[in-house]
């Protein structure tokens, strides 16, 4: 973000660093005095022309244009920049806040999306449905099967079919804030029983059922994926009894870390990170119960209009250099070997990046069935509207 | 002979009318009743195994409203006191940019109102987060000595949104009702022993009525609809029927649920708007004249 | 020095002393002092923006002077807003409510004063004022179903409700066509000898001022210029702006030869009079002559009649206006320029009528001529 000399930013620019500030990679004031509320008005009327200007140099055979349909904060912008450098294909950015909301975008249909990044447990779903297509691999020369550990790779396999590469991994497990709260916390018993007690009013619960609900069916020692209607009633419980001491139900947490509303907060390894690096009495909890692990993955829905850039794409980005880039702008753990080796020290050795093997062998992957369940659907929707 | 020519000529005129508003009824028949028959459809359906719909007849979703309960609750409440809180600012704002405000700056002062809208509306609620938040407003509370105030993620920080976001909207209907209002029409009541209080009520208020009407009415029907400012300044907590039906559709995808909810919503809204006009143009003399949409 | 309008030992209805009103650079009105006594039907009369509407509203209440003293009944009611004066006015457009029908337009002004008043007593009175507007059974209508006339109507009736003091009305027949501005102002004279107060009109129609009121003041710039009732003003006028004003006129200019008589620039000497409370311009000061077209008798050249008169001359008809009633002709004579002539349906059967080109000679008296200091 080059914009020591005040000119005025571009709206991708503008909506870029709005998300890292949204998702806290950002301090507020480096919002403020990036995109300058007042430049705010600037920014509009000046990128008008920029957003339907196409590329002079578009290569014949890819088009001029990507549909890439993603998370928050997920990527290197210069990244992008690159890659539409290279192939003259402009990468027209769509961001999403939850595998159900973009689940919901593919059944509907007429998505336009060309790669998206689901995560784990929802490949066999896409793939049942028809909504992802089988990936070719020998049109991903950069893709290097012994580089990635099976343990998530595995994860985008289906019936014996490949239909994703992978990008990153993470956990779930909760931030405190230790100048407010005890440090010694470890686990989801606690993270439950605190936030409505000595800690009420202080605690962020996710809004994703997978995770709330699952972290809930934690307290009781139940399968982060259960979907026994006895144990989802234990959730339930719990969690109706929780609300109305909590600060939010949210997913955008790192406001209310940050301003020092809350104290504690369902939280994920970038996040977590992020929160970390600026305020350093921020600490990483993953619940001795055990908990989630997760992994994203690039896609490719079936139909994908432009579907020769989607492979370039996904070529591009599974460069080690390029994937380096990106995992030191997302905070995320890579997965690729090759580019884990080219990052800095200070990442490969942060125990919140790379927790220690006991805890992390307790964690689950979410299931296929922890996202088209019904029962959990309508818990989370109780659980909000109660 | 001579009324067969009128009634070819009348036949003629008909015919070009109906030319005439056909595209708009097909625009309306498109855009508004398809989906409204969609809807209807799927609110008797049932959930598919991934989400989505499957075709059924069952009442199972209109049953299942009453769990929400809480979304019905807030928006019924806080939609009214959102929309009263609006008009209550928004008048004597509207009332002091048409009538007392300096002709020379009028045009300054009004376009001050819309700059907001400049914004996106995410960027300004944002803004609200963090005012709201803990180092914001509540902060500076501290400082003066009332410690522990909690503003972000209730329903008066919602509230606050609301009326900061929709204002406007308020404003110019009123503003024009009351641009457009003769002052000799006020000088005349004066004139006839009215003091300036009663001439407010008497003549001000009942003539700029299709304003008021008109601004209640939008705010209304788009706060009925709202989820963003629950979800961002209310943190999950206050919950509307727009976040049902966010809910419903995106994270759950139980289409059929949601649709009974859209419709639920949309009789509410008939409902109320019927009762409410009625009573407007009750307020404003009966007059045909003057329509209050 | 008070214009007294008529030397009543009752306090005046309305007083005003040494009152301005500015607005900016504009001085609309200029230390006006008038009396206006009570039971009369006064006009303002003068051009547009000579401040007539700014002295009605004066009395209103809805301007305040920025100097001077406003006297309603002998009390000062300086400061004293509107709604507490007991005065009512007809606006310029009516300026009737739109959201309320007639009965409840006309009915206003009591609600505001007597708001205990019974439903009946309110109908019963509603019903009177209707039929003293000749609107009766009105009561229902709405007011956009009304003709203009039967708007001007309504908002008569809403003024006298409440029995004001006096009734102001400006311009109040402006927007009213020929026909009904006539039947109007014959009304509007019955009715204020039916009620029995002081009307005081505003109007930039002298035809109308002078057909309606006892008392005409004439305004220029913000002051009265004159007082009187309109046989004073149209026979004796105290300026060349009156007498062009109150009625046509013809103007000469010339320097005085004093003794009443004037030299006109062609050299000709016409002999006249001053009107009746002023001086004759002094000797060898620059004069103006003024005489009326009605008083200038005109007859086919050669023929007696016009040349018998004191003052005569001849020249070429340039145009000719028929009015109907009367006949305007415009004579171009050598030494005055264009002439102004209007002779009667009553004169023409014995002289004729004129043809344009035709040569005329036209003759009026000395009794017929005003000279006035020309300033
Ligand atoms: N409210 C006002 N603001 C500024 N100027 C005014 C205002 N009212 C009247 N004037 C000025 O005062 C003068 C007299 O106006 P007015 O009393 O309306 O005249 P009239 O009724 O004889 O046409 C005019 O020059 C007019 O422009
Ligand atoms: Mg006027």
């Amino acid at each position: 973000m080059t914009n020591k000399d005040n000119k005025s930013i571009t709206e991708t620019e503008f909506m870029n660093e709005l998300y890292r500030y949204k998702k806290g990679s950002v301090s507020r004031r480096h919002f403020m005095q990036v995109t300058g509320l007042s430049t705010a008005m600037a920014v509009v009327a000046g990128s008008a022309p920029a957003m339907f200007a196409g590329s002079a140099f578009a290569a014949e055979d890819l088009g001029n244009r990507l549909n890439f349909a993603t998370w928050p904060n997920y990527m290197d912008e210069n990244n992008i920049a690159a890659f539409t450098e290279a192939t003259g294909v402009h990468v027209n950015v769509s961001v999403f806040g939850s595998n159900e909301e973009m689940l919901a975008k593919l059944q509907a249909g007429g998505t336009g999306w060309d790669v998206f990044v689901p995560t784990n447990y929802t490949i066999s779903t896409y793939a049942d449905l028809g909504l992802i297509q089988e990936i070719d691999l020998s049109r991903i020369p950069n893709f290097s099967k012994e580089h990635n550990d099976p343990v998530f790779t595995e994860q985008g396999i289906y019936n014996g079919k490949v239909y994703t590469v992978p990008k990153d991994w993470g956990t779930t497990g909760y931030v405190i804030n230790t100048a407010h709260t005890r440090s010694d916390m470890t686990s989801w018993k606690e993270f439950w029983d605190s936030a409505m007690n000595e800690y009420s009013s202080r605690a962020i619960v996710h809004d994703y059922q997978l995770t709330a609900i699952g972290n809930a069916l934690k307290y009781f020692g139940y399968s982060f994926n259960s979907v026994d209607p006895a144990e989802l009633a234990d959730a339930e419980k719990l969690m109706i009894e929780v609300k109305p001491h909590l600060f939010a139900v949210t997913s955008d947490y790192q406001p209310g870390m940050r301003s020092g509303d809350a104290w504690l907060s369902m939280c994920w390894t970038g996040d977590a990170v992020q929160l970390q690096r600026d305020i350093p009495t921020m600490a990483y909890v993953l619940g001795k119960e055990g908990g989630e692990i997760w992994s994203d993955f690039y896609a490719i829905p079936t139909g994908a209009p432009n579907l020769a850039a989607a492979y370039a794409f996904l070529n591009f980005m599974q460069d080690p250099e390029v994937n380096a880039r990106e995992g030191i702008a997302h905070g995320y753990p890579l997965i690729d070997s090759r580019a884990i080796d080219l990052l800095p020290e200070d990442l490969k050795n942060n125990p919140i990046l790379y927790p220690a093997a006991e805890l992390l062998s307790a964690l689950e992957f979410g299931a296929a069935v922890s996202l088209t369940n019904p029962d959990r659907a309508e818990l989370m929707a109780r659980f909000k509207a109660a | 002979m001579d009324t067969s020519v009128k009634t070819k000529a009348e036949r003629r005129r008909k015919w070009t009318t109906a030319m005439l508003l056909a595209p708009a009824t097909l625009w309306y028949a498109v855009l508004l009743l398809l989906p409204l028959v969609t809807i209807v459809i799927f609110s008797f359906g049932e959930r598919g195994p991934a989400g989505g719909y499957i075709p059924a007849f069952t009442f199972d979703n209109y049953l299942n409203l009453p769990t929400r309960s809480k979304a019905f609750f807030n928006t019924m409440t806080l939609a009214p006191l959102g929309t009263l809180a609006c008009l209550l600012i928004a008048y004597p704002l509207a009332y002091y940019l048409a009538i007392v405000a300096n002709k020379k700056y009028k045009t300054l002062l009004l376009v001050l109102v819309i700059v907001p809208f400049w914004t996106s509306l995410l960027v300004r609620t944002y803004a609200w987060i963090f005012i709201l938040g803990g180092q914001g407003l509540p902060k500076l509370l501290a400082f003066i000595g009332f410690e522990g105030v909690r503003m972000i993620n209730t329903p008066g920080a919602v509230l606050i949104g609301i009326i900061y976001i929709y204002l406007p909207l308020m404003v110019f209907p009123i503003y024009v009702s009351l641009e457009k209002l003769d002052t000799r029409l006020l000088e005349a009541s004066s004139d006839l022993g009215a003091s300036p209080l009663r001439t407010f009520f008497q003549v001000t208020l009942p003539l700029s009525i299709p304003g008021l009407a008109t601004g209640s009415m939008m705010v209304f029907i788009l706060l009925m609809g709202e989820f963003i400012i629950p979800q961002m300044l209310g943190g999950g907590k206050v919950y509307f029927i727009g976040n049902a039906l966010v809910d419903v559709f995106l994270q759950s995808r139980n289409w059929p649920f949601g649709a009974a909810f859209a419709v639920s919503l949309v009789l509410i809204m008939l409902v109320t708007i019927t009762v409410y006009m009625r009573y407007m143009s009750k307020l404003a003399g009966g007059r045909d004249d003057v329509s209050v949409m | 020095m008070t214009d007294d309008i008529k030397n009543g030992a009752e306090t005046a209805d309305i007083e005003f002393r040494g009152v301005s009103r500015h607005f900016g650079d504009v001085i609309a009105v200029n230390n006006v002092d008038i009396s206006i006594p009570r039971g009369g039907f006064v006009s303002f009369l003068g051009p547009s923006g000579c401040g007539k509407t700014t002295f009605l509203r004066m009395i209103a209440g809805f301007e305040q002077p920025d100097s001077g003293d406003v006297l309603l009944r002998g009390e000062s009611v300086v400061g004293v807003p509107a709604f507490k004066r007991p005065v009512n006015m007809v606006f310029q457009h009516y300026a009737l409510f739109p959201h309320l029908n007639v009965a409840d337009n006309i009915g206003y002004g009591i609600k505001q004063v007597n708001r205990k008043i019974s439903k009946k007593e309110l109908a019963t009175r509603v019903g009177e004022t209707l039929e003293m507007v000749r609107l009766p059974g009105f009561q229902e209508r709405n007011i956009w179903e009304m003709s203009g006339g039967q708007q001007q109507r309504v908002a008569l009736a809403r003024a006298l409700i409440n029995r004001p003091n006096v009734l102001l009305l400006d311009e109040p027949l402006a927007a009213l066509d020929r026909k009904l501005r006539r039947d109007m102002q014959i009304e509007l004279q019955n009715l204020q000898r039916e009620v029995g107060i002081t009307f005081v009109l505003v109007t930039h129609d002298q035809e109308e001022a002078l057909s309606m009121s006892d008392t005409v003041c004439l305004m220029k710039e913000g002051r009265i210029v004159q007082t009187g009732s309109p046989q004073d003003l149209y026979k004796e006028p105290l300026s060349p702006y009156v007498a062009d004003f109150v009625g046509k006129s013809n103007f000469f200019k010339g320097i005085s030869e004093g003794a009443g008589a004037v030299k006109l620039t062609c050299g000709r000497i016409v002999e006249g009079r001053a009107p009746l409370t002023v001086e004759l311009p002094p000797k060898s000061s620059a004069a103006v002559v003024c005489v009326r077209p009605e008083m200038i008798h005109i007859a086919a050249e050669g023929n007696k009649g016009a040349s018998e008169h004191a003052m005569y001359f001849t020249g070429n008809i340039v145009n000719r206006i028929f009015l109907g009633e009367n006949t305007e002709y415009v004579v171009r004579i050598d030494e005055l320029g264009d002439v102004l002539v209007m002779s009667s349906r009553l004169s023409e059967a014995s002289t004729g009528t004129f043809e344009p080109n035709q040569s005329v000679t036209i003759g009026w008296d000395k009794d017929a001529t005003l000279i006035f200091a020309d300033t």
